[in-house]
């Protein structure tokens, strides 16, 4: 899996590319970790753009929960957006699409993130 | 699954979870009362060979908030009926070509093959789906339940 970051301003948005399963877990989990920590300060919200993002299995998901909680931690905003149906799928039915906030677009994530917490 | 759900949420530094399926089944009444924590829907397949997925209100897994609340919801079998139960690692077993087992391949067998026993039916779809995931490392693990509520043995029935 292929692990793409950019940063607007005060977000730093994530963009996974392919396929989070077991094998790739880890290194996501760490990639997000350092993330989440940036560069000195830490980013004001973190998004994962899942455009791009094929198939979350179990093992995936709970790299999502851990950065949520982390994120929280942090007082860093989190969200996900822009999630193919099939990953879409794994979120409603694991429940996370009730916990962890899920837009349909980048664009709504940004506008969601730049608001007030 | 509140109680077991807050028990699991109050040590977990590791950030697991698990799914839940949990039912009750009465059959004096036919009543099938059950609760869902993230799991795979399980599927009913009816005598006539119908097969639905239980409905379900997006349960959340436990293990990762606590104070979640499990809504009971109920479904009424009848004598011939088949309740599938199954891990992710059935539908998410993968092939060479990184295609995925699926519901449908699951949903067919299950209405091909669900007159007999249970252990049949068991039997039947963890063929399949090692059939089709082939020489695909397996990624999951692979767990089916299968309940059968058999009708009544009746001589002069003819099925």
């Amino acid at each position: 899996m292929k692990v793409r970051l950019e940063t607007l301003g005060p977000t730093t948005l994530v963009v996974p590319q392919g396929r989070l399963d077991f094998a790739s877990a880890d290194r996501f989990q760490m990639q997000l970790e350092q993330a989440l920590a940036g560069a000195g300060t830490a980013p004001a919200a973190l998004i994962i753009d899942c455009v791009d993002l094929d198939y979350v299995s179990s093992a995936g998901l709970r790299v999502f929960l851990r950065a949520a909680r982390s994120a929280e931690r942090g007082g860093v905003s989190f969200a996900v957006c822009t999630l193919k149906p099939a990953v879409r799928d794994v979120f409603d039915l694991s429940g996370f699409s009730r916990i962890i906030a899920v837009h349909a677009s980048r664009a709504m994530a940004l506008q969601t993130a730049a608001g007030p917490a | 699954m509140a109680r077991t759900n807050d028990v699991l949420c109050e040590q977990n530094p590791m950030d697991l979870f698990v799914t839940v399926f949990y039912c009750i089944f009465d059959p004096a009444t036919g009543v099938l009362r059950y609760a869902d924590g993230g799991h795979n829907p399980p599927y009913l397949r009816r005598a006539g060979g119908s097969v639905e997925a239980l409905s379900r209100a997006g349960g959340l897994v436990l293990g990762a908030m606590p104070g979640i609340e499990y809504p009971n919801h109920t479904v009424h079998l009848q004598r011939g009926d088949r309740l599938v139960l199954y891990t992710d690692g059935v539908t998410e077993a993968f092939n060479p070509a990184d295609e995925a087992y699926g519901v449908e391949r699951l949903i067919a067998e299950v209405q091909e093959h669900g007159d007999g026993a249970a252990a049949a039916l068991v039997e039947r779809i963890y063929t399949s789906v090692t059939a089709f995931s082939g020489t695909a490392p397996q990624s999951d693990d692979i767990t089916l339940t299968v309940l059968a509520w058999h009708a009544p043995q009746a001589p002069a029935a003819g099925r």
